[in-house]
């Protein structure tokens, strides 16, 4: 039994369709951002693991997967803010309720 | 990999991220999804371990469990209305969302498996944060300082966002 690059590509694929489902599937904007988180993990997974398995001489997969880091990072930071202004203005974090641009 | 050991550590690291993944989704209260996802963000970090990348497990528990969690559990904080008890529910393509989920995984198992792509020659630097280092200043170094813009942008943007603006009004 020995793990390979399919077996953390399986997880990455796991794990990003599980984030997908809760980006899908809930109602709170903030757990939405969070499932978006777990998409993010879930492709960085895949980036290291090629860079692993694939090019270990030149580890561009981590060095990509640190940009995405920090892309991840800027862009809750920024949504989490939006939700914060949503929330003072209209009481409510549920995206169904959050309809105004809706025809 | 064939040590038992890194074999064991593959399944358990794995086990407790999509576990925890999964936990995150169908939990009830938000507070729960919230810290759940600090165990995903340290089972990927271990992962990262396993495949040698130091330098971008460190980073990954600094930022995502240091900085970013905070700033959820902040913002949930903010956010709260009444009792905590059933702020995570679902909506109505609940259903939906699971199938094109069990879909999407189906289709990517079935691209990745097979020997697909050839490994590279080469060995791994034997220091990833000083290979890391040395490529972010020659060969990705626009890339390192657009990545810094975005940062500041990503910054002021947000305390312009959430600044209460009741004293800029005259």
């Amino acid at each position: 039994m020995s793990i390979g690059l399919e077996h953390f590509l399986a997880l990455s694929a796991a794990l990003f369709c599980v984030g997908l489902f809760g980006a899908l599937s809930k109602r709170n904007a903030i757990v939405i951002l969070m499932c978006i988180e777990l998409m993010m993990n879930g492709a960085n997974i895949a980036l290291v693991a090629f860079a692993r398995f694939v090019t270990p001489a030149l580890i561009t997969g981590q060095i990509f997967a640190v940009f995405v880091l920090a892309i991840a990072a800027a862009e809750a930071a920024v949504g989490l803010a939006i939700i914060i202004a949503i929330y003072r203005n209209h009481r409510t974090i549920s995206v169904d309720d959050i309809n105004l641009m809706k025809w | 990999m064939n040590d038992p050991i890194i074999v064991g550590a593959f399944y358990v690291l794995a086990f407790l991220v999509v576990a925890s993944a999964l936990a995150v989704t169908l939990a009830r209260n938000v507070v729960h999804a919230a810290l759940l996802l600090v165990v995903t963000f340290f089972s990927v970090a271990g992962i990262y371990v396993l495949l040698s990348a130091d330098f971008v497990a460190v980073v990954q528990v600094l930022i995502y469990v240091g900085a970013v969690m905070i700033l959820l559990l902040f913002a949930i904080m903010l956010t709260q209305r009444t009792s905590m008890a059933q702020t995570n529910p679902s909506n109505a393509q609940y259903a939906w969302g699971a199938a094109v989920a069990v879909v999407l995984l189906a289709l990517m198992l079935a691209g990745f498996t097979g020997n697909r792509w050839p490994a590279l020659p080469g060995p791994l630097p034997s220091s990833t944060v000083q290979y890391i280092g040395e490529a972010f200043f020659s060969r990705y170094a626009v890339a390192f300082e657009i990545a810094a813009v975005l940062l500041l942008a990503a910054l002021v943007g947000a305390i312009v966002l959430a600044a209460d603006d009741k004293e800029r009004k005259p």
